[in-house]
């Protein structure tokens, strides 16, 4: 099947009154989550999967793709009046969109932010819909080694990418792949550290650890925080950028398009990156780079396309390969597993109708944000006066009762009140849950591929490298963390060297 | 956050050496049969190593300013006592049953946060039955109903 005659299919489910009606919950929802600091679209996507199991699948995926790029939208908001980021992709925004509003140029930030959203989630929509098929068809070659190598070089990626410290990263996915061999033995059918438990059979539900590790974590690492934060009083007219504030920012937003959906379609590329990347260069090109920081446009267009792009940019590798990029993939990657739908390159035919009526929701979601963040900005900041100490409570109320909802279980409920304790030092010790939580979902996938590879190659350990693909990837995982390692090395080598050196005394 | 990190690296260790010993009483098959123990076996090898990694990197790391060295400690007594609250609900919840674990665990959260006694229980009661209402009514899922039958 063609794009066109895709993007035709695709409309014509994405239009149908239910799905469009899901398709507005999830972008309303993707915007509060993105205004409101301390919930992230992850977060927000766990505790609404055990929503999901009543849904139809194209429905449900519909609404929670719609929750992640949506709250790419709100989290410049929180952004710009606050100077608190919504989400984490909007911290970059916080630079030149706060020192913008209080200038009394809000609006313009405000605006600029919606439309350099719309355009650039448009543009990644686009990208997603020409890259999609062909990379699915050729995805159709993989053999056991090849997703053997993708899931190691995603592990990586992530590690490397996502937090501030690989070795702890790595620590994570390793930590991740351990969890995620609790359970039931796929090819022997072995119990493995089920100690009994009869809920442990099918593994470690992943809902309640996302729940646990995103949302009772982030509320437990909030305890600290001051409850009540400034929102600046400012005119919210003006939303509509001026012809000079486009002639300045169409360079950044066509930069941070391209760059953003780039880094989005690497595994823990995502949005994050791909806005701190954006602003980097837009510094890095601009004739007047002393403007950045005391409020340029420029700083606002370029990261807040680069997100949106980088959102909609995650769905490739998902929908493609079967593998989802950061944490919010995984969790639509656990929500398409939940619908009995096994994410990979044989969804582009054997579902197409799902598939294309998200990618043609995703078009028309842009829309309804673009309109939903313009004139309705007001309404959106209200909810910021919500206090987050009656917001709290009510994350942990959705969580439990989520968790236990998943299995009719207590077992879910404990770990879910144990993944929260982890998440909270998570946060607190500088690791990062996105590589454990994705290798929680990518482990299984990892060990069927490694140990086919292994059974049809008789035990020969070179499989890997014989054939290209899995042999460059394996090499590019090699590299990277060889490099932190060795540039480590190195720095400890010359400090020895220069410490050895005593200074002359005459 | 040098002892932070040795002592996280040595957690970590101990979470390896524990998961490695549970998984080499697995059978580990060979490598042109891989048994169900192999892939956690090397796993747990793999989290030892980057442990111990962990730990050195710690150790050889240039001293680092005061403030560098704390983590980013706040409100830490509020968290100790919301995770209490949570076990406590986990205990609780098949013997108490679902509304009043519910109410009682939001209850001891929103006055950790220092709200006011009209606050504290309107929004637990509310948020209680209505996410009763949600999930139990509507959802059909069968929550705990505990000893006193709701």
């Amino acid at each position: 099947m063609g794009a066109l005659e895709g993007l035709w299919l695709g409309l014509t489910v994405a239009l149908s009154p239910v799905n469009l009606a899901y398709c507005f919950l999830g972008v309303v929802l993707g915007t509060a989550v993105g205004v409101l600091p301390g919930l992230g679209p992850a977060a927000a996507i766990a505790l609404l999967l055990p929503a999901t199991y009543a849904m139809p699948p194209t429905a449900a995926i519909i609404m929670l793709a719609g929750i992640y790029y949506g709250a790419m939208y709100g989290g410049s908001t929180t952004s710009i009046l606050m100077n608190v980021p919504g989400e984490a992709a909007s911290v970059v925004t916080c630079i030149d969109g706060y020192q913008m509003a209080r200038q009394g140029r809000a609006g313009a930030a405000l605006g600029m932010s919606a439309f350099a959203s719309f355009i650039a989630g448009t543009f990644g929509v686009l990208g997603l819909m020409l890259i999609g098929p062909p990379l699915a068809r050729f995805a159709l070659r993989f053999g056991p080694p090849e997703y053997f190598a993708l899931t190691v070089v995603g592990l990586t990626l992530v590690s490397y990418l996502g937090g501030t410290s690989m070795l702890k990263g790595l620590s994570m996915a390793a930590l991740g792949l351990l969890v995620g061999s609790v359970g039931i033995d796929p090819i022997s059918g072995y119990q493995r550290f089920t100690y009994g438990l009869l809920t442990l059979s099918e593994g470690i539900s992943f809902v309640p650890v996302a729940m646990g590790l995103f949302g009772v974590g982030e509320v437990l690492a909030s305890a600290g925080e001051p409850a009540k934060r400034e929102i600046l009083k400012t005119r919210l007219s003006g939303l509509l950028p001026t012809r000079d504030d486009w002639a300045r920012a169409g360079g950044p937003l066509a930069r941070g398009s391209l760059l953003g959906f780039l880094i989005g379609t690497l595994p823990g590329g995502g949005a994050i990156i791909a806005s701190f990347a954006s602003y980097a260069v837009e510094k890095r090109v601009s004739r007047h780079p002393e403007k950045f920081g005391p409020g340029a446009i420029e700083g606002v267009a370029g990261p807040e396309a680069a997100n949106n792009s980088a959102a909609t940019g995650a769905f490739v590798p998902l929908f493609t390969l079967g593998l989802p990029s950061n944490a919010a993939t995984a969790m639509i990657f656990a929500a398409l597993l939940l619908h009995g739908l096994r994410p990979g390159p044989l969804l582009f035919t054997e579902s197409p109708a799902l598939i294309w009526g998200v990618i043609a929701s995703m078009y028309i979601g842009n829309v309804m944000l673009l309109v939903l963040n313009l004139p309705l900005i007001g309404l959106f900041v209200q909810m910021l006066r919500v206090p987050y100490p009656i917001l709290a409570p009510l994350i942990i109320l959705f969580c439990l009762v989520g968790a236990y909802s998943v299995n009719n279980s207590l077992v879910d409920v404990w770990i879910l009140i144990g993944f929260g304790i982890l998440g909270y030092f998570i946060r607190r010790l500088h690791f990062d849950a996105a590589p454990l939580i994705l290798a929680l979902i990518l482990g299984p996938i990892m060990e069927n591929s490694l140990r086919q590879s292994l059974m049809a190659s008789r035990g020969d350990f070179s499989v890997f490298f014989a054939r290209p693909i899995s042999a460059a990837l394996l090499v590019l995982a090699c590299v990277l963390v060889l490099l932190p390692a060795l540039r480590w090395a190195v720095a400890l080598w010359a400090r020895q060297v220069a410490g050895g050196i005593r200074p002359v005394v005459p | 956050m040098k002892t932070w990190d040795r002592l996280s690296g040595a957690v970590l260790l101990l979470v390896a050496v524990a998961w490695g010993y549970e998984s080499s009483r697995l059978p580990l098959g060979q490598p042109s049969l891989p048994g169900p123990g192999f892939q956690p076996s090397w796993a747990a090898g793999v989290l030892g190593l980057l442990a111990l990694a962990l730990i050195l990197e710690a150790t050889l790391r240039r001293s680092e300013s005061a403030e560098a060295q704390r983590p980013r400690w706040a409100g830490e007594g509020k968290a100790l006592a919301m995770m209490g609250c949570l076990i406590a609900y986990a205990l609780a919840l098949n013997a108490a049953g679902y509304l009043l674990a519910t109410g009682g665990v939001l209850a001891a959260f929103l006055l950790l946060e220092r709200q006011r006694w009209p606050v504290v229980v309107g929004v637990a009661l509310v948020s209680a039955l209505a996410s009763y209402w949600l999930f139990a009514v509507w959802l059909q899922v069968p929550l705990p109903r505990g000893l006193l039958g709701w």
